[in-house]
């Protein structure tokens, strides 16, 4: 440490300094005693030696960057320091690097190439950092910063053996975002002249692959005027829907082959007419698939606007018209399955389903009804449970100018949802029913076509509150806390925090709290995904307006 | 003759007449009634082996429908059946055969007339294979590069001219490879534009940006400056196949039907150069850009992307270049940016080796604008004309919507010295038939623009267009598949006046819209590899051709004799 090299310094020179001094010769000005100077000199000769120590103070860092799958060293990577005297270089064939000539300083290095991810971007947002933070000084040990291997699935596309050039592939990409499941479309690709694809640059995870739809006007075998023809929709490895495809589990480094073979089928006449909208309204068809994704299948209208055909391969759909206008917007969707030639379908544009959201707060003493009832009590947010493209969640919002305090979720689509409900305030949810369903416990479901009651949500402000710390091995240790209603573990709640942990507002009743050292890729909403975890949880009932503290939790450490 | 009984006479005729109709029938089927069919065989014009599941369309000549399509039997054999007397095209696919009309060159093929006496059967069908050129790009260290462009380029007639033009651009994959498929055959080149990946320039010298390790924030309290390693302020050279740096070095691909060839390019990183661009004429706060193009083959170029553009006062500095030649296009803008008038541009060529600065050239030779009137006929309602002046030798182009009244401009920040082939489009039936100027002088339909001063043009649009039919006749028989070009007067500037075809299997072609003049008309076997727009090419051929003079909106018809 640098204090103990000065004093040592210091004491060597008061040393010298005594053994110097001349005793009676020397005469010194003024009442200065010979301690006081001697005091002075070590004091001057204390910082000559610190200012000689800046100047000389040089330190190198030095390090490696590697493969975190396989621990190979990474040659040409790009090492970067940020902070005064930063810099930049690239490790040699040892996939080593060093930087020399530095001030002792707090720095961060980062790395990257081509074909890797650095740790944040391939965790997905765990919470891991980009930057390896350093401190530099004449004992910094050697750094090794890890980048993930980049994944890779490529294949071969065949239709009677042979290589089918121009086919669309599309990757899907599972996450878990929020303790949910999100389907993100990512990375796609068109076959080759050879039928080969190859899509590079996937970060680690779960994929579903979709090959198709495509047609051409590929007629049968010396036949004239035959039908067109062409390739249905596919998922790996070798199903029509999104549901009942195999994810394929890519890991850092990997190359996976998904080779699929497809028939080429007949193209079917779909045709119809779209009613309910005004004069001047534009109509919009589209075919959608059941993961919500829209196809490209070429629909014509008539020139009146109300009569549609189109060209289709076989598979379940749900055809979907809208028509805009100013101050309207109308749809229709129609779930159909297409096996052959099909006509007469009649779409019925209606005014887009509109949820209404009732909520109704109870205060548990007469005082605390003082509290000023909000605009928006609550938010709700549905998110589709089944997998689904189809992009956005659906949040409330309010009626405004028209009528202030009335909420409503707006142009819900068809399909079956998690309903999420936040209140704004010191509240908690006491309940939230729709027609019937237990919202807190089930999904809901918007048909197509027909209305949805309201969503009535009843808040109490007698909530209560939870407080604690996480241990692993005696220690404090950061983890991930999950707090799991027993009566409605779709409410399970996650928190990430360094030191005591705090949940306020909680539903009175029963719980069950355990804390991990993985948070953010745990399906928490899922009871199945919370199964092998609740054996070790402990159990807590909360009474209304408590406050609870628990005995510290311990970490589990759950393998990967 | 003695008199014969005068009602004899009478009944005679009748009779004479009914034995001549009903003997007619007998011998010849009435054509309407009859229908005929197009039969034959499709096979590889490489190995000349027939080819199976080919896909296989007809439709009438002038329509793009097709009437019928097919797949060709196990010995490739086609058969229309049931078709009209008339002219068809036919065309063909296959895997790895890209569609291809019947004998067809550059666009053109010759159609097949179907009717009595004529012959359209057991026709072979000579489909060419696609060829491709694949490779694999590398750094001077021998590691893959991806992600980055590879353009192809392809030495061919363009408007009867040798140019080579870029045909397409595609990335290299995550193995540094990259593929051109389907190709016809010809001479090609390929080109790589790219900025090493690990490059660090002036972005970071001493400059405060925004987020500079992409994808990674620095840390709080941590100004986001990251000063060069100057071993890594690089760039890569515009680089060939193979192994140079310059367009007239680059080696040919040259590809025949089929060939699946191989060229791989390495990058090589040298020292990046800063380019230093003042404009004292502008001022404070005016926008102010400036856009980099490069040369490639023949003058043409290519834009350059800029990342690394500083903009000062009057002073622009673009960092990060290879050593190179480039075309800097410098504009600012006036203040209100919709005036077109306000702006104000220069040129400038530069062959940069080293660090360098240049200046704008002294005022009054900015750009000025082209302005002009067409004479327009009558527009229909919505419909709008645009004028588009085209460079043959930099490939450039300029142009500008045309107004209901005929009037256009083309602001002087677009436009470029040079000699341009004016035309005007999306008129209908209606083509440029002559073109007048002040400020810039007039060569048949084109305009030598200098930059030195305001230009204003007067385009006359045609009144009436001709169409000049006839047969190719190569030793007394029609001659099919044969080119045909009708060479105006003065063919040097006035490449839009001329028409080509290519003779259908009767020996027939039809050249249309053509404009009143005098010209002649040229039937020349295996002539799609000659550049028909050349004079001195044309030369031998003119003699035996035959003079057209064109006046009217006529048919004109001509007999040529194939050369």
């Amino acid at each position: 440490m640098p204090e103990t090299v000065h004093s040592r310094a210091v004491r060597q020179v008061q040393v010298h300094l005594l053994s110097r001094v001349p005793r009676p010769k020397l005469r010194l000005s003024g009442d200065v005693h010979p301690t006081q100077a001697t005091a002075l000199l070590v004091f001057l000769a204390y910082l000559l030696t610190a200012q000689a120590f800046a100047q000389n103070a040089s330190f190198t860092l030095s390090g490696s960057v590697v493969n975190s799958v396989t621990g190979e060293p990474i040659p040409r990577a790009l090492v970067q320091m940020f902070a005064g005297g930063g810099n930049s270089t690239l490790t040699d064939s040892d996939g080593h690097f060093q930087f020399d000539g530095l001030a002792a300083m707090q720095t961060a290095l980062t790395a990257r190439k081509p074909g890797f991810f650095n740790e944040q971007e391939a965790s997905q947002g765990q919470g891991m950092s980009a930057l390896t933070r350093i401190t530099i000084g004449p004992n910094t040990s050697s750094v090794v910063l890890k980048l993930v291997p980049e994944g890779i699935i490529s294949g071969h596309v065949t239709a009677d053996g042979e290589g089918i050039e121009n086919i669309p592939v599309k990757l899907v990409h599972l996450r878990i975002i929020d303790g949910r499941r999100r389907w993100e479309q990512t990375g796609n690709a068109t076959t080759d002249s050879d039928g080969e694809f190859r899509i590079a640059s996937l970060v680690p995870g779960m994929y579903y692959a979709a090959f198709g739809p495509n047609w051409g006007p590929l007629a049968a075998v010396g036949n004239p005027k035959s039908r067109e023809r062409g390739y249905a929709e596919v998922f790996f490895p070798g199903v029509p829907d999104l549901a009942s495809a195999a994810p394929i589990d890519l890991s850092g480094g990997q190359q996976f082959e998904a080779d699929i073979s497809l028939k080429a089928e007949p193209l079917y006449h779909v045709s119809g007419a779209v009613s309910g909208y005004a004069a001047g309204q534009g109509v919009n068809l589209s075919f959608v698939n059941s993961a919500g994704d829209t196809l490209p299948f070429p629909v014509q209208f008539s020139r009146q606007g109300s009569e549609f055909q189109a060209q289709v391969t076989s598979g379940s759909y749900t055809l979907h018209a809208e028509a805009f206008s100013e101050n309207s917007s109308l749809q229709a969707n129609l779930p159909v399955t297409i096996s052959a030639d099909t006509a007469g379908i009649h779409l019925v544009l209606e005014p887009d389903v509109s949820i209404p959201v009732i909520v109704r707060t109870e205060f548990s003493s007469s005082q605390a009804a003082k509290v000023v009832p909000q605009n928006m009590p609550v938010t709700v947010q549905l998110t589709s449970s089944l997998p689904s493209l189809a992009a956005s969640d659906y949040f409330s919002s309010l009626d405004a100018p028209a009528n202030p305090s009335a909420l409503a979720l707006r142009d819900v689509e068809p399909g079956r949802y998690a309903a999420q409900v936040t209140p704004n305030g010191p509240f908690y949810v006491q309940s939230a029913q729709c027609g019937g369903i237990d919202l807190l416990r089930d999904d809901l479901t918007v048909p197509a076509g027909s209305r949805v009651p309201p969503i009535e949500v009843v808040l109490r402000d007698d909530g209560a509150s939870l407080t604690g710390t996480v241990n692993s091995e005696g220690q404090s240790a950061r983890g991930a806390v999950f707090l799991v209603p027993d009566r409605t573990p779709r409410q399970t709640k996650m928190a990430r925090e360094q030191g005591q942990f705090r949940f306020t507002n909680l539903a009175p009743g029963d719980y069950g709290v355990f804390a991990a050292d993985r948070g953010a890729d745990l399906e928490y909403t899922n009871s199945e995904a919370l199964s092998p975890y609740l054996g070790k949880a402990a159990h807590v009932t909360l009474p209304p307006n408590g406050n609870v503290n628990l005995p510290p939790l311990d970490l589990i450490h759950a393998g990967k | 003759m003695p008199e014969s009984n005068p009602i004899s006479r009478r009944i005679i005729w009748p009779i004479a007449l009914a034995l001549a109709a009903f003997a007619q029938e007998k011998v010849t089927p009435t054509p309407a009634k009859q229908s005929f069919r197009i039969t034959g065989t499709v096979v590889s014009a490489l190995t000349a082996q027939p080819l199976a599941h080919t896909e296989v369309e007809i439709g009438w000549a002038l329509k793009s429908e097709t009437e019928q399509s097919l797949v060709t039997t196990d010995d490739g054999q086609f058969q229309f059946d049931g078709l009209p007397p008339g002219k068809y095209w036919l065309r063909a696919a296959r895997n790895g055969f890209s569609r291809q009309g019947f004998d067809e060159h550059d666009g053109y093929f010759t159609g097949i007339v179907v009717g009595p006496g004529l012959q359209s059967a057991d026709l072979i069908f000579r489909l060419r294979p696609d060829a491709s050129i694949s490779g694999m790009i590398t750094d001077e260290q021998n590691e893959l590069v991806r992600d980055v462009q590879v353009m192809l380029f392809r030495s061919g007639i363009e408007n009867g001219r040798r140019a080579t033009t870029l045909q397409g651009q595609v990335s290299s994959n995550d193995q540094g490879r990259y593929r051109f498929s389907h190709l016809s055959p010809g001479t090609y080149f390929v080109a790589v534009s790219a900025r090493p990946w690990y490059a660090q320039g002036l972005e970071q010298r001493g400059r405060r940006v925004r987020g500079r390790v992409r994808g990674v924030q620095p840390p709080e309290g941590e100004p986001d400056i990251v000063p060069p390693n100057p071993a890594l302020d690089v760039a890569y050279p515009l680089s060939y196949y193979s192994g140079a740096t310059e367009a007239n070095s680059a080696t040919p691909i040259v590809l025949k039907a089929g060939d699946r060839a191989s060229a791989d390019v390495g990058l090589t990183a040298v020292h990046a150069l800063t380019l230093r661009i003042h404009d004292p004429s502008v001022s404070p706060g005016q926008p102010f850009g400036a856009t980099l193009e490069q040369h490639v083959f023949e003058g043409r170029t290519i834009p350059v992307p800029q990342e690394n553009a500083q903009t000062r006062k009057g002073e622009i500095d673009i960092s990060g270049l290879p050593p190179g030649e480039f075309v800097v296009n410098v504009q600012s803008f006036g203040k209100d940016n919709n005036n077109a008038k306000d702006t104000h541009g220069w040129t400038q060529t530069i062959s940069l080796s080293s660090d360098a600065d240049i200046t704008a050239p002294a005022a009054g030779t900015a750009s000025a604008p082209i302005t002009g009137v067409v004479t327009l006929g009558g527009m229909p309602p919505g419909r709008r004309a645009y004028i588009q002046l085209r460079s043959r030798a930099s490939g450039n182009t300029l142009g500008a919507e045309v107004s209901p009244k005929g009037e256009f401009e083309i602001p002087p920040s677009e436009v470029r010295p040079g000699t341009y082939q004016v035309s005007v489009t999306n008129l209908p039936e209606s083509i440029v038939a002559s073109v007048a100027a002040s400020g810039a002088k007039v060569l048949g339909q084109s305009v030598v623009i200098t930059g030195a001063g305001p230009v204003q043009l007067t385009v006359t649009m045609s009144e009436g267009l001709a169409t000049v039919t006839g047969i190719a006749m190569k030793d007394e028989k029609p001659s099919g598949g044969v080119m045909i070009v009708l060479v105006p007067q003065d063919p040097e500037n006035n490449t839009a006046l001329f028409r080509r075809d290519q003779s259908d299997s009767d020996g027939s072609f039809n050249l249309r819209q053509v404009l009143p003049g005098k010209y002649t008309a040229l039937a020349i076997e295996n002539g799609w590899d000659l550049e028909w727009a050349n004079p001195s090419v044309l030369k031998p051929y003119i003699k035996d051709g035959e003079a057209v003079d064109i006046s009217g909106s006529r048919k004109y018809e001509v007999k040529l004799k194939v050369q």
